[in-house]
């Protein structure tokens, strides 16, 4: 699917919504959006981030597949803790740092970064050393630690949470990449693309009292899909998740995972978490409960993955 | 001369100025070392109990008088921008002569009562009196009361604009104005300051300020004084008429160093050059000398602080003063709330934290999660406005920071390093499992373990792939990212209160990383 395509089907969904809910099923129905039945899959491992990024991308058809000149690119990786970045809470500066630039270089007019973070907000941007990066890249972080930031979505496919307030950022973009990082998480169970999810959304506390896993699920079929989920998996939050307690937590696992569907990039690295620390996938039931909305696929022989060792 | 009131005014404009921006300072912009400025406040340096600045600060005013209230005390800058204000007004409005004062006899019944309340009170175990007259605590929460929100309205705006055009860096804050009883208090004490100012100029430091009135008793010996030459004086009263502190004597040839604040006004009023700043024997005393200490008679005209009104203030400061007692009545009849509050770390514990905080709310402004709040009777009636740590979302005490023990003038909360804040526990955390959403609806939640930093809060096997939080006391520090982020806060999951801070046990960590060769996708 295309930009066009994506853009029709959201103006069909925003004409339909006028009309009546049925319409938006249909519309959704027909396959829009299709992102997430593009099913394919680009698996790295045994390279340092930035390589790793590249010839992901580069297995993908370049990054000007996804980023057309003068659009305004968001970026969100998981930047929830004032944790440095061998303590694995945070996506990878380093990869971040690069797809910023990647995405420069094919013409976006601007590239933005944000996560709702757990931790105070500025802390969490320097001591990720994402900020740095981003910067040094030549894109721009930008703040979401105010309500004033969120714009409320609705979420017409969603089963418990019908809306939520996104980031304005997220809503007013082009094309967007989801990068979270890979960990174990406490509540959760894993923290992978879908969990990501949340660093997009403003009212957490609503997601945590009315079943965190189908909320999970229901914030991803915001309308706007990422053009890929980036699984940061170079180093790995394997316990005490998803903050982490100390180095003994991390494992280096040196492997990157980028798919437009998320149920199918979130199942895959649970399976490569599965090699290092035992994760049953079935209680990872955001997975299920995100598959059961249409928003991808969990069997993997279903898509292509192409699979490359560095 | 004129020369002394302007280094005097750049002094005082520096100073004043420099506090003010680290009290707003809310983006952490300038340098945290900028609360060394504080420590050369009298009472907060009491309350280290640094002997070398006090000493100094002592000393400094019997040689020079008390040029600290006019260059060094934020509260009396403060009162001289009001005076400035009313100065600017009167012009406009065409009625200078409203500008004139005449001699004021001092109200020593009223200043040494004061000082005696406070120093009876503090010795008798209570701070209340001194945190509520303390000049720079005053500065402080009125600042953060009034000042801060303005700026912050004002960043908000600016930010407004400046991230529609693309620009992020002014970014939206979250406006938490201080709670209804600080700005009633705050108000209070701003608007007795206006109008005590407009009616009397510096009357507040000759009459409720402590500190003023102990300086006070120093600068009656100071070496140097403004002194008035009385063969020269041709009773003009220009000097009288602009003397922030009233305490000119024309008609006796006196200039009462006691109340004295040391601002040069006078100097270069007076044509003739009778009105000299010079160290005590350059003048002889026949000329000019200190105070006679024959009392001043009440039919001064210009006096108004009737006794009545006179035992209306006393009793008020006796009725403040038997608060503390109030408070521990309160408590045995169980008023106060269901539980303690955690303090900020460093405090110590309840009895010394009340002892050496002057609610300033330094670091209730410059915490940046604002989980430092000022306590109405949270932390018991003599704890009001001293700042407590209430949690909510966002709103937990940060594990990498120790801002507020870094910054503390007072001392109240004792430095610690990163290191040794990180084992300090403030409080305990509790779990009632009935209240818990993965007991009581059965769903995944975990965002208590998820938050918490030691892992004091960890979640263990529960049925069916749920897990449960589990909870290590020992090695909780009482930060309170479980409770913020509780969907049913603060019911399931809450930090108890330390009376007295301990020293949490160390997480068991090994601080090497295992290696893991792992060759596959494992799918």
């Amino acid at each position: 699917m295309d930009r066009k395509d994506f853009l029709k089907g959201m103006a069909a969904a925003g004409i339909a919504s006028v009309l009546d809910m049925g319409m938006i099923r249909k519309a959704f129905a027909d396959g829009v959006p299709a992102v997430a039945n593009d099913g394919n899959m680009v698996a790295v491992m045994g390279g340092e981030p930035v390589p790793m990024l590249e010839r992901m991308l580069a297995e993908f058809g370049g990054i000007g597949r996804f980023v057309k000149q003068g659009q305004t690119v968001v970026i969100k990786p998981n930047i929830g803790w004032a944790r440095t970045p061998e303590l694995a809470g945070n996506a990878n500066p380093e990869l971040i740092g690069a797809l910023v630039k990647q995405c420069l270089a094919a013409g976006a007019k601007e590239v933005q970064v944000f996560d709702h973070t757990c931790d105070e907000w500025k802390s969490c941007y320097e001591t990720s050393g994402i900020k740095a990066a981003v910067e040094a890249a030549g894109g721009k972080m930008l703040p979401a630690n105010d309500e004033s930031y969120y714009v409320e979505v609705e979420l017409p496919q969603a089963v418990n949470m019908k809306k939520a307030k996104i980031h304005k950022a997220l809503v007013d973009c082009d094309v967007w990449f989801n990068v979270p990082i890979l960990k174990n998480h406490g509540g959760a169970k894993m923290t992978i693309s879908m969990k990501n999810y949340m660093g997009i959304v403003w009212d957490r506390g609503y997601m945590h009292n009315n079943n965190l896993q189908q909320c999970i699920a229901d914030v991803c079929t915001f309308q706007k899909k990422p053009a890929l989920n980036i699984v940061d998996a170079y180093r790995v939050l394997k316990q005490n998740g998803p903050r982490g307690k100390s180095i003994e937590d991390v494992a280096v696992m040196k492997g990157l995972f980028a798919s437009p569907d998320p149920i199918a990039v979130d199942t895959a690295a649970v399976k490569f978490f599965n090699q290092v620390q035992e994760m049953d996938l079935a209680t990872v039931s955001h997975i299920a409960l995100g598959e059961k909305l249409n928003l991808g696929t969990s069997d993997l022989s279903k898509i292509e993955i192409k699979r490359i060792k560095m | 001369m004129k020369s002394l009131k302007y280094i005097r005014r750049t002094a005082a404009v520096l100073y004043g100025l420099a506090v003010l921006l680290f009290f707003l300072d809310f983006a952490e912009l300038l340098p945290v070392q900028m609360h060394g400025l504080l420590h050369v406040q009298f009472v907060p340096a009491l309350m280290v109990g640094s002997v070398v600045i006090v000493l100094f600060l002592l000393l400094f005013t019997l040689l020079f008088g008390r040029l600290y209230c006019s260059i060094l005390c934020p509260l009396g800058i403060f009162q001289d921008v009001i005076l400035r204000v009313k100065r600017w007004w009167m012009n406009r409005t065409k009625q200078k002569r409203k500008l004139r004062t005449k001699y004021e006899p001092p109200h020593n019944y009223l200043r040494y009562g004061v000082l005696g309340g406070v120093t009876v009170a503090y010795v008798a175990g209570s701070a209340f009196l001194l945190l509520l007259l303390d000049p720079y605590s005053n500065f402080g929460r009125i600042t953060v009361s009034f000042f801060k929100p303005v700026v912050l309205y004002l960043n908000n705006a600016i930010a407004a604009v400046a991230n529609r055009a693309g620009n992020y860096s002014f970014y939206n804050v979250t406006v938490e104005p201080q709670p209804w009883f600080m700005l009633l208090l705050s108000a209070l004490v701003l608007v007795v300051l206006v109008v005590l100012v407009w009616q009397k100029k510096r009357i507040w430091c000759n009459t409720l300020c402590p500190v003023g009135t102990l300086l006070g008793l120093v600068s009656r010996y100071s070496l140097f004084r403004v002194r008035l030459d009385t063969e020269k004086c041709t009773h003009c009263k220009k000097c009288v008429s602009d003397c922030k502190a009233m305490c000119i004597d024309d008609v006796r040839g006196v200039v009462d160093s006691s109340r004295c604040v040391v601002c040069f006004n006078c100097l270069d009023k007076c044509k003739e050059g009778g009105v000299r700043y010079l160290p005590v024997g350059w003048m002889s005393e026949k000329k000019g000398g200190i105070l006679p200490k024959v009392k001043v008679k009440e039919d001064v005209p210009a006096n108004e602080f009737n006794e009545s009104r006179r035992r209306f203030i006393s009793g008020s400061l006796l009725a403040l003063a038997a608060l503390p007692v109030g408070g521990k009545m309160a408590k045995a009849a169980g008023l106060t709330s269901r539980r303690r509050y955690p303090l900020p770390p460093g405090a110590g514990s309840v009895a010394r934290f009340r002892q050496k905080c002057t609610a300033c709310q330094l670091c209730v402004s410059k915490c940046p999660v604002h989980v430092l709040k000022p306590a109405f009777f949270e932390n018991g009636i003599s704890g009001l406005m001293q700042p407590y740590m209430y949690f909510s979302v966002h709103e937990f005490c940060q594990f990498e920071c120790n801002l507020c023990t870094q910054i503390c003038p007072n001392g109240a909360l004792q430095k610690m390093s990163l290191e040794e804040k990180k084992l300090t526990q403030v409080g305990v955390v509790q779990f009632h499992k009935e209240e818990c959403v993965v007991y009581s609806k059965e769903e995944y939640c975990g965002a208590c373990a998820e938050h918490c930093p030691t892992q004091a809060v960890h979640m263990v096997e529960y049925k069916n792939g749920l897990t449960i939080p589990s909870i290590t006391p020992e090695i909780c520090i009482g930060c309170g990212a479980c409770e913020s982020i509780c969907p049913v806060r603060p019911d399931a999951i809450f930090i108890a209160g330390n009376e007295v801070q301990k020293k949490a046990k160390a997480p068991e960590v090994q601080q090497t990383q295992e290696e893991v060769v792992v060759d596959d996708f494992g799918f």
